[in-house]
């Protein structure tokens, strides 16, 4: 390291403005992620190739209001957020339940966009906490879903393959909702 | 450590500390320990072994030893429950910093045999002083010392009371003390975590000063803790180095990390600065990839560069840097970054110079802080060709000196500085400068670039036309340079008559400094002066460079090779005009010459000198200024050696020894080394041409010139000689017995050659020559041959009858040939008065006086040696002729004659008894008839 550019890391800027900037950048990064996720499990998956699942959203929030805020927006992408760390912790254990601890790009990414929706989960709780509003980052699901029973294991493969869905789908909002609130918050900033 | 440990051997100080306590305890106590084995007893009461040596009392003489001994076996045989130690020290197993005072105490228990004032402490093997002693009370004591050092050491506690050395070693207490430093904080705490194929490594990576252990027992080890501030999800890993990488499963980007260090050891802890970062701002991705550089026709000084980011937008933004440089160039130029701090993927170089190789690098790192890639791989475009922009240069030298009818120039062309592609022809007219160019038109010709006419491919130098130079007028030489896309603008030189040219530069110096070869000159007096030209030449290889007028100094560009000779001229130019040069030769770096000059001959060798001749080294091998020569030449006992200048080629080798074989070579020096040559053998001559018929001329000139000398001699002493070997003979014709026989007129004509013939003649004729003759050969047998063989013998005197003693031996007959036998004689000179026989006639006076010698061994008389007495001794030979006479009448008497006669030849004996008989018949002589004896002379025979 010491013969390598001599450069010293800057150290982090706490502001508002950085952390949504930080935010934003998780986010989309947990939707490259999530679609790279979604990739492989159809490269995995063939028969995934062409198929849209229907049946509606796994998970589904609506407002307090018609046209909540962009905070009120931000709150309930962190509640989805939360649902969808469960999802994919679960998604994880019946897989891993199912064949086993593997080690292949596929899990690898699982692991990634796992971890990485709990650091988004973090961020958002970061920028939205106050004294008023207590989050939580933990996941918000029970993993009670019966696909690795009587379904068989193509039920499995079919819930997982919303659940990727899901995730993207919810990354993409995070993403789009976080920059919103970045874009406000820059605005007040300037303003 | 525990207790054990504490009382093992080390508790008791080991040997060293036996013979210790031993000296201590004089001859009235047992050492503790010994040299040899050791016997150990454990009291677990303190939890400190007991050691006693039985071996070493053993050593120990006299009462001493009986003592020791008795101590001993008390000692060991006393049971291990009844020991007890009565001191007590604390703390025990301290962790002591260097550079710290430490306190101990030592405590008296269950007795009360001693107090603390019998007690003090021991750093190891020295004794601490009492000033460093605190008394606490009667049965406590403690002391201070500074830890000082690294090396652990042991500190006791004893008494020193005689009445208790018996048993000291309950009287003793130890407390090993471990040293060390303090953890020290952990400095310039850096991390990186790098790229993983697509993805960013989970691995943080950190490291930290001081990068060694410090000294001292205590290790330290480093904790590295990684906390995601967000999350609050903490990493951690314990190393002794001074790096460690964290993996945190995830990397977790856009978070913000605190990062730090905890060093910890037996002495403490201490953390290092948190380093509290974003989390990109730690990373290093791959460079970009895949770029691509684009060449477009009509923008001929531009290049287009496309390129792939290494990571997903979405991990990290990217800023880059972009860095070109001409191919050959070895400088990087740098895209500023204000241009390119932005996640951009492609961007165009501009300024760049047409039909120019650039090589293209690009790296990138995170936007906000982090580490910049390393550099991407080389990429490489030429940029479009475009016509040239710049002149040709034009330059010349003369390959022909000055003659009666001018000189021959060869033209030469470099490329234009920016020929912005392939030169392939160049345009050349030539003019006399007297002409006015609006009086003639411009006459271009062509010269296309061959290999045939390129000079110097590297400098790009093309050789155009040799010229020459006639009328003492200059020449207008015009020059363009041309390419695919169009012609240069036109270069200019004025060619100059040598002695018109102007005042040359003052001062040159070449000289080698850093690798380089430096040309440095002071300004000529003109200051018309518009630029130099610096020109160096080797062999073969020819190149120039113009500088501008204001600098006097400059490094040859281009490459130089070290060893090779450089001649280096300095040209000033007034604009187009040409000023005289000036030419230092030099070298970039000299080198040790790689041969020396083969020596030979000049002719054959001498004997005592040789001339040696060389051809001077080649350039090529000399590889700098040659200094001197040195000739070594050895006769293979001792090497001898000259040293000569470098300038010279041959040298006359002198004061050599004859007919010796010489080995000699020589050897070529410069301010580097030597090298040697090959040898040459010679062998000098023994004589030196001529010098043996020189040698036989001076002898034979020298003998001559002894032979000359002895003559001249001879001659000038002549008198002096003949008196010596031929003296005064009394004439005989003044003699009162001239009166004899004054007939004998013929006699003196009968024989010119034989002088003395006539006495011989007398002899024979007068006896009977047969019958004496024949004795004669009884007697003498070798007579005969000394008469034949001698008679004509040479010598000094050899021509004169006179003078020679052999001549008058045979001429003396047998008188002679007696003499002849007797190894040492003495000549008897008689002088026979021919005259005399001739009838001793007065009047005729021109009958000379013979001289005649004996060879008689007889003794001189005492009247012959003296002159005076001669002519007495004459008279009385002059009487045997009578005698002779009378043998011829008488035949009784040529008995007696015969004996008579033999009497003058045979040995001294007989002789002096003969002349005894003889003086007696003397009177007889005197008495016999003159007349008788004259006729008988006729019949002499020739012996």
């Amino acid at each position: 390291m010491a013969a390598q550019e001599t450069q010293n890391p800057t150290s982090g800027d706490k502001s508002d403005d950085d952390q949504t900037a930080r935010a934003v950048s998780l986010a989309r990064l947990l939707h490259q992620e999530s679609s790279l996720l979604l990739k492989l499990f159809k490269e995995k998956e063939s028969f995934f190739e062409d198929y849209t699942p229907d049946g509606g959203r796994i998970v589904s929030l609506s407002a307090a209001s018609e046209e909540p805020s962009t905070e009120e927006q931000v709150l309930l992408l962190h509640s989805g957020l939360r649902q969808c760390l469960g999802l994919i912790h679960c998604v994880i254990l019946k897989e891993e339940e199912e064949w086993g601890d593997l080690e292949g790009d596929y899990e690898s990414m699982r692991k990634n966009v796992h971890q990485r929706l709990g650091y988004l989960l973090h961020t958002t709780k970061a920028l939205m906490e106050n004294e008023e509003t207590i989050l939580e980052a933990t996941p918000d699901h029970q993993c009670t879903e019966e696909v690795d029973g009587s379904a068989g294991v193509f039920a499995l493969k079919m819930w997982t393959y919303r659940v990727l869905l899901e995730l993207v789908h919810w990354a993409d909002h995070a993403a789009n909702t976080l920059y919103k609130l970045h874009s406000e918050r820059e605005g007040k900033l300037l303003n | 450590m525990g207790g054990r440990e504490h009382g093992g051997e080390r508790a008791w100080g080991g040997e060293s500390m036996g013979e210790r306590a031993w000296g201590r305890q004089g001859g009235l106590s047992a050492p503790l320990t010994g040299s040899g084995r050791i016997i150990s007893c454990q009291n677990f009461e303190f939890g400190f072994p007991l050691k006693t040596s039985v071996s070493f009392c053993v050593m120990v003489v006299g009462r001493v030893v009986q003592m020791a001994v008795l101590a001993c076996l008390v000692s060991a045989a006393a049971p291990v429950k009844d020991y007890v130690n009565y001191l007590v020290t604390a703390p025990q197993s301290p962790k002591l910093e260097i550079g710290t005072n430490f306190t101990a105490t030592c405590f008296i228990q269950n007795t009360s045999e001693v107090t603390a004032d019998d007690l003090y402490w021991k750093l190891s093997k020295k004794e601490i002083p009492s000033e460093q002693y605190t008394k606490i009370n009667d049965s406590a004591l403690s002391v201070t010392i500074t830890i000082t050092d690294e090396t652990p050491d042991w500190l006791f506690c004893l008494s020193q009371k005689k009445s208790v050395r018996l048993k000291s070693g309950q009287f003793y207490h130890g407390i090993f003390l471990k040293k060390g430093y303090f953890p020290k904080k952990p400095e310039n705490l850096s991390c990186i975590a790098v790229q993983e194929n697509r993805q960013i490594s989970p691995f943080v990576r950190c490291e930290w000063d001081p990068k060694h252990q410090r000294p001292g027992v205590f290790k330290t080890d480093y904790t590295l803790h990684l906390h995601i501030t967000v999350d609050e999800k903490s990493f951690n890993i314990t190393t002794q180095e001074s790096s460690a990488q964290i993996d945190t499963k995830v990397f977790p980007n856009f978070m913000t990390l605190d990062i730090w260090v905890e060093a910890i050891n037996d002495l403490g802890k201490v953390e290092s600065e948190h380093l509290t970062t974003f989390s990109n701002s730690l990373l290093k991705t791959n460079p970009p990839s895949l770029i691509d550089i684009l060449s477009e026709d009509n923008f001929s000084s531009s290049l287009l560069l496309n390129w792939t980011r290494p990571i997903h937008e979405t991990q990290l933004d990217l800023i880059y840097e972009i860095r070109f440089a001409a191919e050959g160039s070895h400088t990087w130029s740098y895209v500023l970054q204000e241009d390119t701090r932005f996640d951009i993927q492609s961007f165009r170089l501009q300024d760049l110079r047409p039909d120019t190789v650039y090589i293209t690098q690009v790296r990138c790192k995170n936007d906000k802080g982090g580490y910049w890639s390393e550099w991407s791989k080389n990429s490489t475009k030429r940029t479009p060709s475009s016509k040239p922009t710049s002149k040709p240069d034009v330059w010349y030298f003369i390959t022909q000196s000055e003659s009666g009818d001018g000189e021959q120039v060869q033209l030469l062309c470099k490329e234009p500085e920016f020929p912005n592609g392939k030169i392939t022809e160049y345009q050349i007219s030539i003019q006399d400068f007297k002409d006015k160019p609006s009086n003639k038109k411009v006459v271009w010709e062509t010269i296309p670039i061959t290999d045939h006419n390129t000079v110097n491919s590297s400098a790009h130098i093309t050789a155009l036309k040799q010229i020459h130079l006639t009328n003492n007028t200059p020449v207008i030489v015009k020059v363009t340079a041309v390419n695919a896309k169009g012609k240069s603008p036109v270069s200019t030189l004025v060619i100059p008559i040598r002695e018109h040219a102007r005042s040359p530069v003052q001062k040159l110096e070449v000289y080698p400094e850093k690798k380089k070869l430096f040309v440095k000159w002071s300004a000529p007096n003109s200051t018309a002066v518009s630029e130099y030209l610096v020109q160096w030449t080797s062999a073969g290889e020819m190149d120039w460079h113009r500088v501008k007028k204001n600098i006097t100094k400059i490094s040859i560009p281009g490459h130089l090779e070290k060893f090779v000779r450089y001649n280096v001229s300095v040209y000033p130019l007034y604009f187009v005009l040409i000023g005289k040069p000036e030419q230092v030769e030099a070298y970039l770096e000299q080198g040790a010459p790689l041969d020396a000059p083969s020596v030979k001959l000049n002719g054959k060798p001498g004997c005592t000198e040789s001339n040696l001749i060389w051809e001077k080294l080649p350039q090529k091998t000399q590889r700098g200024f040659i200094t001197n020569y040195t000739i070594f030449y050895s006769d293979g006992t001792k090497t001898q050696s000259v040293t000569v200048s470098s300038d010279t080629f041959s040298y006359a080798l002198k004061c050599l020894a004859r007919n010796t074989r010489y080995d000699v070579w020589i050897q070529a020096s410069n301010i580097k080394g030597s090298a040697r040559g090959p040898n040459h053998s010679f062998t000098t001559l023994k004589y030196a041409p001529g010098e043996i018929e020189a040698i036989v001329v001076g002898v034979s000139l020298g003998f001559l010139f002894i032979v000359f000398l002895t003559m001249l001699f001879c001659i000038s002493k002549r008198d002096v000689i003949k008196e010596s070997f031929w003296p005064q003979i009394p004439n005989p014709g003044a003699s009162t017995i001239g009166t004899w026989s004054p007939d004998y007129p013929n006699k003196a004509e009968t024989s010119s050659e034989n002088c003395l013939s006539g006495i011989t003649v007398l002899e024979v004729d007068i006896c009977d020559a047969k019958s004496v003759f024949e004795e004669d050969k009884a007697c003498l047998p070798l007579k005969k041959d000394k008469y034949m063989s001698e008679e004509h013998s040479s010598g000094i005197g050899g021509s004169s009858c006179m003078s020679s003693p052999r001549q008058s031996v045979s001429d003396s007959d047998e008188g002679g040939d007696v003499a002849d036998t007797t190894a040492s004689t003495v000549q008897y000179s008689s002088v026979v008065a021919i005259s005399g026989y001739k009838g001793q006639t007065p009047s005729l006076p021109s009958q000379q006086a013979v001289f005649s010698r004996s060879e008689s061994t007889q003794p001189l008389l005492e009247s012959e040696e003296n002159p005076d007495i001669l002519s007495l001794e004459g008279s009385r030979q002059s009487r045997h002729f009578p005698h002779l006479s009378h043998c011829e009448g008488n035949s009784d008497h040529g008995q007696l004659d015969g004996e008579a006669k033999t009497s003058d030849f045979c040995p001294v004996g007989e002789d002096s008894e003969d002349r005894l008989s003889a003086d007696e018949q003397s009177h007889e002589w005197v008495e016999a008839p003159i007349s008788s004896y004259m006729p008988q002379l006729g019949g002499y025979r020739q012996q």
